[in-house]
């Protein structure tokens, strides 16, 4: 980083990864189980290992990884001595590992072979960024693992994982200092070919990112919570909105849309705040139905708007879509049946809830429910399947909470 | 949280589920004050009613809901209780019966009859609990009316 300090190191990091981590040590049962793998931390012989089975990097022995690792310890200070190792693995694989008095960074000869110097720079600096962000202190793959902790906490460490994901990457990113370089990176993980010196931006993965997130929604895929990585596709899109708000000098960091990719690897129903992927899953309905009600009695509320442009779903660009002169209620209410249709599982109550509780709010942001609202409103839960009367309940349980 | 505060609190998230379904349904009820129970009503085309009840339980598949509507009570004791010829006449009204079965509970100075299904909480859908709620309560007032009960629940 030739123009980046640890000031700007730190304050990259992703604020989902600040917030779930603060989560995971209020849990009692975590912090308990966390001390315990601490003393068989302890124990490990990793180092030992890396001595007995893997190559140390030096000047000498490696000299341009060595020459990468210098360069990027003299701009990440992770407070202890590093030791870099090269172990055979032909796929692109690393590591950071906190080892009492030093951090050990594992490098697979496949990464060293496949990636070029400044790739290679994004790598190391992301296992860096581990060490730099403390994610090393929490054993959280372990934990999540060892069967000791319940389902819902086994989340809450999957769902930190992957937040802590999006801040290495973002330490990586400041090392090499270029998002083509980042993403041709992460590509090649993802395919393990050399790609033979090509560059790519982040738009060649664009239209796979949006396959994705079509898939996930329609397969209502609930399992991808298990995931300690975000998927690359997701990295990729999460560096690109992190980079333009870099860029412009912005203090976001993209954070807000970020927290809506990663969402849609959350799971359904979690109990911790800010590790549920119903909103994400729900995307489409939620999208067209608010539409679909917001117009109602006529152009959409601003309010609505707003949430509705928040929503992440792909190959919509709504100006666009308002201002096409389109019969709006027609096309949503068709868009969601098509979400509906494209949806290979059913719906789940939970799920219903949250999209009906959300559309009757959506109606209500007006301070009243006309009329037409409601019809809609009936129209939509009954492609839904609901019961006709479960519009009026969920009008009255919405008024009975806000009086209260 | 102790295991018991624990269990406590799981049965009530589990009676929050069932109402948040009971809604989709269209089925207006309440949870009662201790939390553990949904109460709704359900009426017939011919006038008569039943109360349905919704209670959390474990079953060997995870968290679960008894949906229950009580048919009749009987008193306990020498003189009372149910007579042979009623207990054999719900034995073999259970073998005909679809989607819910009768059974005693017993309180503290009476037999209670019910007719119950048990559900699955994480699975259950909107049409299933109305049906559930529709088969429960058919059985259990068609117990109350032959018993002669006339229609108290």
């Amino acid at each position: 980083m030739k123009t980046t300090d640890m000031r700007m190191l730190v304050s990259a990091r992703y604020g989902g990864d600040v917030e779930l981590l603060q989560l995971i040590r209020k849990e009692k049962t975590l912090v308990e189980e966390q001390k315990r793998v601490e003393v068989l931390r302890t124990r490990s012989r990793l180092r030992l290992k890396m001595l007995a089975s893997a190559v140390r990097v030096s000047d000498g022995m490696l000299p341009s990884v060595g020459v990468s690792m210098e360069r990027i310890k003299a701009r990440v200070d992770v407070g202890k001595p590093l030791e870099a190792f090269v172990f055979a693995d032909s796929e692109i694989n690393a590591f950071v590992s906190e080892t009492g008095s030093r951090f050990l960074v594992g490098l697979s000869s496949g990464a060293i072979q496949t990636l070029t110097s400044d790739e290679l720079e994004f790598v190391i600096g992301h296992e860096l960024g581990h060490a730099l962000f403390g994610h090393t202190e929490v054993a959280a793959g372990f934990l999540a693992e060892n069967g000791r902790v319940s389902d819902d906490h086994s989340k809450l460490l999957r769902s930190w994982q992957r937040a802590a994901e999006i801040s290495a990457d973002r330490v990586g990113l400041l090392c090499c200092e270029e998002l083509d370089v980042a993403t041709t990176a992460l590509v090649k993980t993802l395919a393990g070919l050399s790609l033979g010196g090509m560059r790519l931006k982040p738009s060649e993965i664009t239209a796979q990112w949006e396959s994705l997130i079509e898939e996930v929604m329609d397969e209502g895929a609930t399992d991808l919570w298990e995931h300690s990585h975000p998927f690359p596709p997701l990295r990729i899109k999460a560096l690109e909105s992190f980079w333009r708000d870099y860029k412009a000098g912005s203090t976001k960091n993209g954070d807000v849309e970020i927290r809506r990719f990663l969402s849609i690897m959350d799971s359904s129903g979690s109990a911790h705040p800010g590790t549920s992927s119903e909103d994400s899953l729900l995307g489409r309905f939620l999208l067209w139905g608010g539409l679909f009600v917001g117009t109602a009695d006529g152009p959409l509320d601003p309010a609505v708007r707003s949430r509705l442009e928040a929503l992440t779903v792909p190959g919509v660009d709504f100006d666009e879509l308002i201002q096409s002169g389109q019969d709006l209620a027609a096309l949503s209410l068709e868009k969601f049946k098509a979400a509906k249709s494209s949806r290979r599982s059913k719906l789940r109550a939970t799920e219903l809830t949250s999209l009906m509780r959300q559309l009757v709010a959506f109606a209500a942001l007006d301070d009243n429910f006309s009329d037409n609202e409601k019809t809609r409103l009936a129209l939509l839960a009954g492609e839904l399947g609901l019961h006709p009367s479960a519009v009026d309940l969920l009008i009255q349980q919405y008024q009975q909470g806000t009086q209260a | 949280m102790s295991d018991e505060a624990a269990a406590a609190a799981e049965k009530k998230a589990t009676i929050e589920k069932f109402s948040e379904v009971a809604t989709l349904a269209g089925v207006k009820g309440k949870i009662d004050d201790d939390g553990e129970r949904f109460v709704a009503g359900y009426g017939f085309d011919d006038g008569r009613s039943q109360m349905v009840y919704a209670r959390a339980i474990k079953t060997p598949s995870g968290s679960g809901v008894c949906v229950y509507s009580p048919a009749a009570k009987y008193k306990k004791g020498m003189f009372g209780g149910i007579s042979k010829n009623a207990a054999v006449d719900l034995l073999t009204r259970n073998e005909n019966l679809y989607f819910a079965r009768y059974g005693i509970r017993d309180l503290d100075d009476e037999l209670l009859v019910v007719a119950s299904v048990d559900l699955l909480i994480d699975t259950l859908d909107p049409e299933e609990l109305r049906s559930a709620m529709g088969s429960v309560s058919a059985a259990a007032d068609t117990w109350e009316e032959k018993a002669g009960k006339g229609d108290d629940f």
